[in-house]
This record gives C-alpha cells, structure tokens and sequence, in this order.
C-alpha cells in the first residue's frame, strides 16, 4: 500500500524506514521532488546523510573488466563465470530485502555455491552455546530502569537509540522516563556514551573478559581475590553488581560486532541475572539488512551462518564445514560498498578470484570487479521486509524511482542465464 | 477451455465428514477442488490414478505446530545440532506432504512478528497454511477488560487478526507471561492471580476473549494454552480453565501438558489426571483439544510461555532463548531430550496416550505432538501404529519405569483405534475444528487434497509412505517422491470489526510500541497466494 | 597390503574424502573403490579421478601421500583400522572418529578429532583451532580417545571435551579447554589467554613455562607433585609422543572455574599462574 501523498510537486512519504543504523527508525518524513530528495524529516544526521546523500545515479549500468556494458552482457558474463566454477561463493546480502535473499539462496543452490553473510559470528557462536534472553526494542522502552552500555557508543553509532528506546521514554512502567532510569557504561575509552551514565566504569583495553568473568562471580555470590580486575577496582564493580541486583527489568547493549569469549560472557551474565531479576541482552547491530539476510538464510537453508550447496544433496553448513572463502574460484559480492573486498579480511586470496559485484553505490569503481552490475539504491530506491536489529520485521518502501534494476532482479537474470546455459 | 479432470479410480475412501467408511468410490477432481462425476461419459481425466486396492483420505491437517516466524528462526540458529527437528521452510513443506499433511497452522505468533512469519509461510511448499495470533498478554486486550468495555476487545480482536493476517486468537498463559516480564518468578499459577498493573485475571481475559472470538463468529474458537504448563498438579487450573470457558466455544492445546498430577513436592505423586479431565471433555461438546504427544528422543521446547523456556532451561541445564514481545507476548526455547528411563517422561508419553484412548469422540481430538516441543511430526505414523495395535502399545509400556507401568490406566486399555477413526483425528477433526470447510473431507466443493496409501499390516509403514499425494489437483508425491512443490496459500481472517476503535487504538499504540501504527499491519503482496476463510 | 591414495594435481578446490576409511572400504573390489564418490568443489566425483589408486586395504590400512593440504575429513568416522598421511591435510581429521590410529607426518587444519569417541591420532606438525572440540551447538566435544600434536596448535582446543587426551608438544592458542567437562589437556609451550575458562571438571596442564593468564575465577590450591603425571608420561612415551620437557618438580595447582562447578585444575610450572 503507498502511503505517500501529494502537497504541491512534492511527494510525502510518512513513516518512512531508515537503513543508516541498526536502529531502523521508522518515522522518518522524506520530501521527494522529482528524482530528489528535499528533507528527511526526524532523521538523525547519520540518516540525513543517508536519505540526502542519495543522487540519482548516472553512467553505465554495469562494467566489464572496467569498461562500460549494457546489463544483458554483464549478466552473461556473471552466468559464465559463476556457472563455470566449482567452488563460487555469494557474500554480502546486507543490502537487500528479503526478496533479494531468496534470490541469492535459490542463485547459490543452481550455482553449487557457498553463501555467506559477513559479520556477527560471536553472537551467533554464543546463542549457540548458552542461548539468548532479549527482548524487542520496546520492552526495554517500557520497562528497563537499568541499561548497561557494554562497549559500544551508541549516542555516536546509534543516535536515536537513547531518545526513542533506550533512555527518555515515559511509560506506564517508567512514568519519570529517564528520571526512573539508571544507565551504567563500561569502556575502555572515553565514548560520548560514556559521559550520559549514571555510573562510567573505565576499564582497561584488553582485559574486557576478566571483568566479565568478576561480574559472573560477583552475581553468583563467589568471592574473588583481588584488589583490581581490568584496571578498576574491585568495590567499583560490587558497585555495579548492587546496581544489577536493585534493577526490575534491566538490559545489557554492547557492539554487535563484538568477537571473542566477551559476548558468550555477557550472554550469560545475562542469564545467570535472570536467576535474581529480568535481565535481557541486545546486540547493536549495524544499518543494513544484516539481520534480515541471516534470518532469510536461515529459515531458507534450516542453516545458520555459512552455507553451500553441493551437487545431489541440500544445503550443507560451512560454519564447521571448509575454509570457503578461500577456496572459492568464484565469487559474487552484494554489497552497497564500491570497494568492499578491500575490507574483508582474506582480500589477498579473495583478490586473485574473478569477482562479480552488485552495488547500489552510486559511484561505483568500474574496476572493483570483472564484473560490476548497478543495482537500485538500497533503502531510498527499493521496497521488501527489513529486519531491525532486535529482529522486528518492518515494511521499506521506495521513496524514489531507480534506473536500476533491484539486486532480486539481477539475482535472478544472473540465475535464468545460469539454467538456460545448463539446458 | 475444457476443465482437465484428474481421476482416482476404484480406491477405498474414507470419508469420515461425508459418512464414508472404506466404499470403493472413484474421486474426480478438477480447477484444485473436488467436483462431480462429468455428465458427459466419454469425458476423459487428463489423467487417471488406479488407486485399486489403496486407501484414499483427505489430506493431512496439523492443527497445532511450531513451523515458522521468529522463535523457530531462532532455534535453527541456536541448535544446528538438532536441525532434523527444525528443517528449513522447504523441507518443513516436503516433509509435512512425504507424511500426506496438505494444511498446518502455527499455533503461536507474536503479531509483532507477524511479517516475519508470513514470509517463512510464503516460503513452505506444498500445504496450505495459516497461524494464531497471540493476544493472552496483550495489554489493549487487558486495557479493555479493566475498563469494563467487551465491545472494545471485540473490536481489538478483530483488528489484530485483520492487520497480522492470522486464522485464530491464540491464548498463551494469559497473564502469566505479562507478570514474568514484569518482575522475576512473576507468573500466574491460578485463574484468579492478579495480573501486575492491568488489575486483571487470568480467568477473565481467558472468558473475554473466548467470547470476542465468538462474537465474531471466526472458524476457530479461541485456542487456549492454559496456565502451569508441565507442572505437577496442574490438572486442577486445566479443569478450571475448561469450566471457565462453559458458554463458549474453545480448544485446549496440547492438552497432554497440562494434565497432571502431584505438585505437592513429593516427586513420586507425579502422574497421570486424565481421568477427570476427559470425563469433562467428555461432557462438553463446547470444548475440543489437541494432545501433544511426546515421543522419545530428542525435541525442541518452544513457546510463547516465556516462563516455561526458562523452567526448561533451568531443568534440563541447557541453552535457553528468550524474547519478551512489547506488549504482546514472551518467547522460550530450549532443546529436551525424552528419555523412556525417565519416570516424568514416561508419564508424559503414556499421558498423551490416555487422552487419545479415553476421549469418547474422535471428533473433537486431534493428532499433534506440539511439534517440535513432544518432538516432530514425522512421529504420526508411529503414534497412528500405537492408536491402532493394542500389543505394540504395550510392549511400550512394558519397557517403561515400573511406577508408569502399573499406574497408567494404559495397561487396562484396549482400545484400537479403526482407520476411520485415524481419519479423524488427523483430517476430518481437525479441519471442522478450525472451520475449513474445503478441508478434511472429499465431498463435492472440498478443496482437492487427497492422500492415497498402500495398506499394510503394520501402521506406521502405511502412513509413514503414502503412495500418492495431491493437494489443490496436484500431484505433489508419487511412490514416496516430490513430484511438484506446489505454492501452497496462505489461510486467514478477515473479520468485520467496529472501526471506530481505531483512534484510541492507534494513541494507545504510537505510546507504546516500538514501531509505527502504519508499519504494523502485513500487506497482502508480503503473504503470496492467499484465502480469507469466511 | 595397504590401499595408497596419492594425490597428483595441484588445484586448490577443497576436496573431501568422506567414508574413505579402512573399516569401509575393506573388501571392496579395487574397481569399486576407484568409483567411490568424493567431493572436489560442488560436485561428487569418482576417487580415482583425484587420486591414483594403488594397493588394497585389505590390511586395514590407506596411505594418503601428495598434495593433500585442500584434502579434508580424512579418516572422519572411522572406527577401526589405520591411516598414514605423509604431508599436510586439511580440515576435520579424525572428526567423530570412534576407534583406529590416524597418523601424519605434517601438518593439519581445524577440528582434527573433533567429537571423536576414541581412536588415537597423533600429528609431527602443527594443528588449526578446535582440536578435540564440540561442533557448533553440540553439548559435547571429544568423549574418548587420543591426540597428539607435536608442533603447536590454536584456539579452542578440547571445547567442551568430556575425556580423553589432548597433549600439544608446542603453543597453544585462546580459550583451551572452553567449558570443558572433564579430559586432560597438556600444552608444553606457551598458552593463550583465558585457558579453563568455563571448565567443570579436568586437568590442564600448561608446561611452557612463563606466566599463564588465568582468568579470576581460578584460585590457587597449593604446590604439590601431581600423582596423575608420571603415569600419563609413561602413557605417552610409550605411544611415541616424544621431544618435549615433561616437568619434574612440584607443580602449582589452581581450581576453576568458580562459575561452572569450579572443580577443574590446571597445573603450571612453579609460580606461573598468574591472574
């Protein structure tokens, strides 16, 4: 249903999502006129940036080893080389809708391909060892007196987290808002976040598991000895502990990138807190589609994280499986990154294997990829179901036309080239 | 265009809805529905089936399962180890066919959540389906009943069905997920606990909302998941709850759960109430229940009852997932394992049993096995050969502790259950018990799902391999091979309701939730090829 | 006689060599074993197209040799017999491995033995992470059985191990023996951070010397001669783990970890456990 209207030559859309950040705000008003967008109304800056930094894009619609290609070619070029390898990869995902997830799942399995979305690989180890306890965005907005930020900055990351979720709501739980809220931070630097908290913990770099481990005991009851842990004194952390104890229903926010024995830490903090009172753990999670893409894969595949589809038999796991990405001859990146190999970890590997990129970038690098495909811009130019970082669904409508086609529709062209060149 | 017909020719039908108890009959079926005989003799099927000598039934309908939406998402990424309990959408859809189930409704999404749960629907082939909508901690609804306004709630239920595209109103421990939420070991362990801050009971959101659902004349009546679930003694809330619904039309999920006793700390009281609660069940025609069977092995518990999941984890020691639902709901899961050497799961598996064998009318109990929570689907046949071979169900029991062995009156019981009567309880029932019309039964209209099998002298072999299976007029297994993956609909409501809620409603919300008022509702491109069930 | 599979080509296409097991492919006619499906890449191939097939397993015994660093899941599964690498491999040696020897000359990748139930592997080479390891989600990693390594390994080795034998002739990277349950672990070179975290019950023993870092909720129980040592040295000696300095005076126990059950040990040379 198209919910916009129109004032004038300009078209309004209310309650608009906003992929910038994890927060996926969803009140956003976009002004549009014409091809162009006037005004993100509500938006933070980061999602000004995103709404206005948005041109419609111009020049080719794909490249070739760096030259200009009408699409059919360069989607010919894709079937060939993703159908001629035997071990091609499909990565990224983070910037389609659920429809572009499909696609790549159903690309992948006609490719005999691996799929992998980059990213959070702690937090889904964690769940899979000690489970979850979370909540959507809004119980924490009803109910949390206490909210622990866990090394992340979120007034930075996250603008609208602590105005709309986090901190200032009032409700009938939390009449006082931020008055009935208590907010402790704990970082190893001196964050914006960190100067909003009730109680700031800083602590030593590198000693974030330490602290974890003291704050499990702390909860438990075991005593420990010793004066300091992580650089802050052990009567600071009981301080925090007793903070813990006297919350109703509190929550713990840390940096969904986060990796290594801290998350499974927090994640049964958590836990063990639920012995004694309400307690829940979120993951900020970054914009995009992150979320979404490991949700689709999931329910897709019966798989989490990394997958391939081998000849003869469904989807098999490559979490525990081989070392795909580098033993790809093939691969396919979505992405809205003109360059985004570069900042993966295995570019020297991945660089030397032909690569296919769709991009939603509106200057991409003709030369990123043998292959590069201009896709709608996503978020401003595309519609479908996105996933918010607490894995409520919500509805992206275009607010603007694109020349491009969606990552779905090149997924799929890419996809009928492959059967067709099969049959 | 001449309709092609498709034929099965010469089979044994049975037809419990139609009255047909094994008659050698020819079905026609044409456009995915069941039609007459063409007039015209020299009429030629496109195609013709020679089901001579095979079972013909109405397809499969599971009535209460956990197949999709956010809390089955997330134990397939929590329990990759236990993925042939919790299969992707695609081979959820194969699977449920390979058993000859052509319909399945999910018995618990957060309306919240309800996109996310739409678009794991669009994705399971091969049946038809639907789900409930939770509303048993829903605040509106307990909002409405502080303040004394039934015409409010009525018109609140039909809304919430209407924008989450959802079959049924669907009640998980009303009132006792919202306390949990509210404060720890909160709960509600009586129909008249207070519910924090709404100033509510149990007992009273169970009876307004049973009565909205009537009101609005929707197929099925509200769906209770009751208070205590798996803890001992609680048969005594699963009887009150029964008699707090007297007046209204209602079904009692996975009724297993919820029917034993003990509870008075001595773990050796623990056993079997089935007794006064089938009697009850007996007695009320009003009522209909499900079992949730468990088989033994290993499962996955999964729930709305944010509650239970953290007992569950607690019990067993696991992993335990959590996610409390603004304003509507909690959610548990946590992996089990059922072993027959453990005297609590022993009782559970000879407890299901009981209900199937003391229930006096097939018609208002249904096979499930709150798959996965009892374990998975894939157990029908195996629980079909134990409703039907008395000797095999006792060798069961033989091998089970002494104290379930000689204290269950399954010992005494004799019963087999006919293959009509297993046509009831796993189509006919069910399908009358959600109001599908179309499904169920092969009568002229009905929609063309059809499940042939070979006969064989033990059970399981029979429904665990039909030979072939049609759903909506097409051939979707064949000698136990996928022939098609058909789309399959999705099946919803669409209640008439009084819009003038709508102002209070949307203030209520935009205060409250999370999202927006204009980002709730699930549009009908999100939900694929759909039917609104009158 | 033994069946020898080597490897001629160089691609760099994973392969895996599921069911390629002496206890499988015993008395199956040479021409079948040539035809026995592998994996190379996305497709199933014949073996014989990967490798050159000489011999016959009818001793129970497959001798891997070439290229086989791409080469994973060797002797997974296997329940009796023999495998001799002489090379490198891959991912997922001896995983779920319940009976048998597995020996390589080189090097291996991740998971080697992992949730095996016995069975005894030993490597001259260095290891990836997660030796001995539960897959993810599992409750239980290794139930049974041996691994040796000579040279050193990485992170997460015996995560969640139940019992059985990790010895690591060299380093040792994060988180050895992550919620353990019970075992033994002994690394003779330097250790990663956080080892025992989680544990229940079980023995680390951390040889190299150095300071260890332990996390706070392992408390020191005293200096003693440990009993179990001398006799898991001579277990070892005798299987051929050879090369390392096995500690001979007293050692330092701590308990741990105080959040799971706490009744772990991990022993360190004198005065090396530090918090």
């Amino acid at each position: 249903m198209d919910p916009s209207r129109t004032v004038d030559d300009r078209r309004i859309w209310p309650d608009s999502v906003c992929t910038a950040c994890g927060c996926l705000c969803d009140d956003i008003v976009v002004k549009v006129k014409g091809d162009r967008i006037l005004e993100a109304q509500g938006a933070c800056s980061i999602g000004e940036g995103h709404f206005l930094g948005n041109r419609r894009g111009d020049g080719p619609e794909a490249w070739i080893h760096g030259e200009p290609a009408n699409f059919d070619e360069a989607v010919e070029r894709a079937a060939i080389l993703l159908a001629g390898a035997s071990c091609p990869l499909v990565i990224g995902l983070q910037e389609c809708t659920t429809e572009g997830h499909r696609a790549a799942v159903e690309l992948a399995e006609s490719i005999g391909g691996g799929l992998e979305v980059p990213g959070v690989s702690a937090t889904i180890l964690s769940l899979q060892s000690v489970g979850e306890v979370t909540c959507t965005l809004g119980e924490i907005q009803n109910r949390a007196d206490f909210v622990l930020i866990w090394r992340a900055d979120p007034v930075r990351t996250h603008p609208r987290l602590f105005s709309r979720h986090v901190l200032e709501p009032r409700s009938d739980f939390l009449p006082g808002g931020r008055n009935d809220r208590f907010l402790a931070v704990v970082d190893i630097r001196e964050t914006t976040t960190l100067k909003e908290a009730d109680l700031a913990i800083p602590m030593d770099e590198g000693a974030e598991v330490e602290a974890l481990w003291l704050l499990r005991a702390l909860v438990k009851g075991i005593a420990i000895e010793a004066e300091q842990i992580a650089g802050v004194a052990l009567k600071d952390w009981q301080a925090l502990v007793e903070r813990f104890r006297a919350a109703r229903y509190g929550a713990i926010l840390y940096d969904g990138r986060s990796n290594g024995l801290s998350v499974r830490g927090i994640h049964s903090l958590v836990r063990e807190l639920n012995e004694r009172t309400r307690f829940v753990v979120m993951p900020l999670h970054s914009g995009g589609n992150g979320v979404g893409a490991r949700n689709v894969l999931t329910w897709r595949t019966g798989l989490p994280g990394a997958v391939r589809f081998v000849e003869g038999q469904g989807p098999l796991s490559s979490d525990a499986g081989l070392p795909s990405a580098t033993a790809a001859d093939a691969v396919l990146v979505v992405s809205g990154n003109p360059m985004v190999m570069d900042n993966e970890p295995t570019t020297e590997v991945r660089r030397k294997i032909p690569r296919v990129l769709l991009t939603g970038n509106q200057e991409p690098h003709p030369q990123a990829a043998e292959v590069v495909i201009r896709t709608a811009a996503f978020g401003i130019e595309t519609s479908g179901t996105v996933y918010r970082m607490d894995g409520v669904p919500l509805p992206l409508r275009a607010v603007v036309a694109s020349r491009f086609p969606t990552v779905e529709a090149v997924l799929r062209s890419i996809e009928h080239r492959v059967r067709e060149r099969r049959a | 265009m001449i309709p092609e017909f498709l034929k099965i020719a010469g089979g044994t039908v049975y037809d419990p809805a139609n009255g047909i108890d094994g008659e050698v009959r020819d079905l026609w079926m044409s456009g995915g529905k069941i039609v007459e005989a063409p007039s015209d003799f020299e009429t030629r099927p496109a195609r013709t089936i020679d089901a001579k000598g095979l079972v013909v039934m109405p397809g499969g309908v599971d009535m209460h399962c956990h197949i999709v939406g956010s809390k089955v998402n997330a134990a397939r990424m929590m329990c990759p180890e236990h993925g042939e309990i919790i299969p992707s959408t695609t081979s959820t859809g194969l699977r449920y066919a390979g058993l000859g189930y052509t319909t399945a409704f999910d018995a618990a999404i957060a309306p919240l959540a309800a996109r996310h749960a739409h678009e794991e629907l669009v994705d399971t082939p091969c049946i038809d389906r639907g789900f409930f909508a939770l509303m048993g901690n829903n605040h509106y609804i307990m909002r409405a009943i502080r303040q004394n306004e039934p015409d409010r709630l009525k018109a609140f239920v039909g809304w919430l069905l209407g924008a989450s595209k959802g079959f049924a109103a669907k009640l998980v421990n009303p009132g006792g997920v919202e306390n949990w939420k509210n404060r720890p070991e909160g709960n509600a362990r009586d129909l008249e606990t207070r519910v924090d801050h709404f100033e509510v009971t149990p007992g009273q959101i169970l009876a307004s909302v049973a009565w909205a659902a009537d009101e609005l004349r929707l197929p099925h009546p509200v769906h209770v998941h009751t208070l205590n679930l798996g803890l001992p003694g609680n048969w005594t809330t699963t009887l009150q709850t029964m008699k707090r619904l007297e007046g209204h039309r209602a079904h009692m999920a996975h009724i297993q759960f919820h029917s034993y006793d003990g509870g008075d700390g001595d773990e050796s009281t623990f056993g079997s109430k089935v007794g006064p609660l089938v009697e009850y069940l007996n007695d009320h025609p009003n009522l209909t229940v499900d079992v949730g069977q468990i088989v033994f092995g290993p499962a996955i518990g999964m729930t709305a009852d944010g509650p239970v999941g953290h007992f569950l984890g607690r019990l067993y020691g696991t992993k335990w997932y959590s996610n409390d639902i603004e304003q509507e709901t909690g959610c548990g899961v946590a992996p089990i394992e059922y072993r027959n050497t453990t005297a609590v799961h022993a009782w559970q598996w000879a407890i299901g049993l009981e209900w199937f064998l003391l229930a006096r009318d097939p018609w208002r109990i249904a096979m499930s096995t709150d798959h996965p929570n009892g374990g998975s689907f894939l157990a029908y046949p195996r629980i079909i050969k134990l409703l039907m071979d008395a000797t095999f169900r006792k060798d069961a029991l033989a091998a089970l502790p002494a104290e379930v062995r000689e204290r269950s009156v399954l010992r005494d019981l004799d019963r087999q259950y006919s293959l009509s009567e297993i046509a009831i309880i796993t189509r006919a029932g069910p399908a009358r018990m959600l109001g599908l019309t179309n499904k169920g039964h092969l009568g002229i209209g009905a929609d063309a799902d059809v499940t042939i099998y070979t006969p064989d002298p033990d059970p399981e072999v029979m429904f665990a391999l039909p030979r072939y299976v049609i759903h909506r007029g097409r051939i979707v297994v064949e000698q136990g091979e996928i022939r098609e993956a058909t789309r399959g609909r999705t099946l919803h409501v669409a209640p008439d309701y009084d819009r003038g809620v709508e102002p209070d409603l949307q203030k209520w919300f935009e205060s409250s939730y999370s999202i927006r008022w204009r980002n709730y509702p699930v549009e009908a491109d999100t939900i694929g090829e759909s039917e609104v069930v009158p | 006689m033994a069946l020898l599979l080597r490897r001629t080509d160089e691609s760099d296409l994973p392969i895996e060599v599921i069911g390629v097991r002496p206890d499988r492919l015993r008395g199956m006619p040479p021409a079948e074993i040539g035809r026995f499906p592998i994996r190379h890449g996305n497709r199933t191939v014949p073996l014989a197209e990967v490798f050159q097939i000489k011999g016959d397993p009818s001793d129970e015994r497959i001798d891997f040799e070439g290229n086989l660093r791409n080469v994973h899941r060797i002797g997974a599964q296997m329940s009796a017999g023999r495998i001799v690498v002489d090379g490198c491999t891959g991912w997922h040696l001896a995983a779920q491995m319940s009976g048998g020897t597995i020996e390589v000359s080189g090097d291996a990748g991740d998971w080697v033995g992992a949730e095996m139930t016995n069975g005894h592997v030993s490597i001259c080479g260095s290891v990836g992470d997660l030796v001995g390891a539960s897959y993810p989600g599992s409750r239980r990693g290794m139930t049974n059985g041996t691994i040796l390594v000579g040279g050193s390994a990485g992170a997460e080795i015996g995560r969640s191990m139940r019992r059985g034998t990790i010895a690591i002739g060299g380093a040792c990277g994060d988180h050895a023996g992550l919620g353990m349950i019970a075992g033994t672990i002994l690394v003779f070179g330097s250790c990663g951070r956080y080892p025992g975290a989680e544990m229940r019950r079980g023995t680390i023993g951390l040889f190299g010397g150095g300071p260890v870092p332990l996390l706070p909720t392992f408390r020191r129980a005293g200096r003693f001669r440990p009993q179990f040592l001398a006799l898991i040295e001579r277990e070892l000696r005798r299987t051929g783990f050879a090369g390392v300095d096995w500690p001979s005076g007293k050692l330092d126990l701590y308990h741990g970890d105080l959040l799971s059950l706490g009744k772990g040990e991990i022993w360190t040379r004198e005065g090396g456990g530090l918090a």
